[in-house]
């Protein structure tokens, strides 16, 4: 786990990562977590705590013409994503 | 979200119909409406034989699958076409497609077109120059010619097929584009029978594409996932896509759009059958088929210029 010294109390935020304020001052970043959406071979990262619909909307995917799941499990557009989500995006439309 | 008759978590959201339900309820709720479909557009009925034409994705599997549970009498037809793209696709749907027919127990017919004919599709295509170096259109003309023939052959009242909303709508749309107006008089969940020609229906017509997915997934039916190889840069898949957009912004677009043609297209305010001259049909000196030409029908006439080149 890398250890970072920061000496400057102006930084609040590290963005992506989450970190823990050890008791000396110095901080403890924690390893980086985001949401992996992946639609056929290509995988998207988003952040953590936005809606399904809300990620959808990010990485450019119209919401009608995919179902996500989780875990095995349909989720909806209302769903919130967390930390280490990993959504498997199935494409409905079909050719052929 | 919650589902609407239970109040339990919602595995299935149908803003077109302002309706969420859960994995029981939506498995339920299907094959309701799907009932209540083929009683409204008069499909068939539970005494007669129904032939569903299977390609091992997720509509044809659904359907079939609908169809048995609702008790009728419904039996699979499976055409090998012979693509493989590099996926090896023709074989593993047909692999899907009898998984199926085995776990449930149900007869499937398979009809290989390289062994019947002589060529798989891709090769009919190029030998024929149809269709503009995609074999899209030979394949249609094959399925169409070899599902009508297995169901008059072998006694079936009625071919089903799994076309869905999305379908309809992307064909409608293209149709409208170009106001194709002898396709659009046609369009529609039945096409009844005539000389020669097997009555045909679409049960799923007023399903969402994305609403088939959930059934697939949730009754747990494995469909093939991979387009067709040869589906890339189709023009239905683009209208799909453009329809999708609207649908997102527009939730019942498609529906709407679909239904109200039919009523439009019912009620005589869209078209007025004019003296189209009926093409005068035949039964093909071949098969048997009705066809328009003078001669041999556009598929006999395919196979008899593949077979004539010589092989090398």
């Amino acid at each position: 786990m890398p250890r970072i010294f920061i000496k400057s109390a102006r930084i609040r935020e590290i963005r992506g990562c989450s970190f823990s304020l050890l008791g000396d001052g110095r901080i403890r970043l924690r390893g980086i977590t985001l949401v992996k959406l992946i639609l056929r071979n290509k995988e998207y990262e988003v952040k953590p705590g936005m809606t399904l619909l809300s990620a959808l909307e990010k990485i450019s995917v119209i919401p009608e013409s995919v179902i996500a799941t989780r875990n095995g499990e349909m989720i909806l557009d209302d769903e919130i994503l967390k930390d280490g989500d990993e959504v498997k995006l199935i494409a409905v439309i079909s050719g052929g | 979200m919650k589902c609407k008759k239970c109040g339990a978590k919602a595995s299935v959201n149908m803003r077109q119909h302002k309706l969420a339900l859960c994995k029981e309820h939506y498995l339920e709720w299907v094959p309701e409406q799907t009932e209540r479909f083929i009683k409204k557009y008069e499909m068939f009925t539970h005494y007669e034989k129904i032939l569903v034409a299977v390609s091992g994705g997720k509509d044809s599997l659904s359907l079939w699958d609908i169809l048995v549970r609702l008790g009728y009498q419904a039996d699979g037809l499976y055409l090998g076409l012979g693509i493989d793209g590099g996926i090896n696709y023709s074989h593993e749907s047909h692999r899907l497609a009898q998984k199926f027919a085995d776990e449930h127990n149900l007869k499937l017919h398979v009809v290989d077109i390289e062994k019947e004919y002589g060529q798989p599709i891709p090769v009919l295509s190029e030998i024929s120059h149809r269709g503009h170096g995609k074999p899209c259109a030979v394949c249609g003309l094959a399925k169409r010619h070899e599902m009508n023939r297995i169901a008059r052959d072998l006694g079936y009242d009625v071919l089903a097929t799994g076309h869905n909303l999305d379908d309809e709508a992307a064909v409608l749309f293209g149709n409208t584009l170009s106001w194709s107006s002898e396709y659009l008089l046609r369009q529609g969940p039945v096409l009844a029978a005539s000389d020669g020609l097997a009555r045909k229906v679409k049960p799923l017509c007023r399903f969402y594409e994305r609403e088939m997915t959930a059934y697939c997934l949730l009754r747990g039916i494995e469909y093939i996932y991979e387009e067709c190889p040869f589906a890339e840069g189709s023009q239905s898949i683009y209208y799909k896509e453009l329809l999708n957009q609207l649908e997102t912004t527009r939730p019942g677009a498609k529906l709407t759009f679909y239904l109200r043609f039919l009523e439009a297209r019912k009620s005589g305010d869209l078209f007025v059958e004019q003296n189209f001259a009926s093409a005068h049909l035949h039964a093909c000196p071949k098969c048997g088929q009705p066809t328009s030409t003078d001669d041999l029908c556009s598929f006999c006439r395919m196979i008899e210029k593949a077979n004539s080149i010589p092989t090398a």
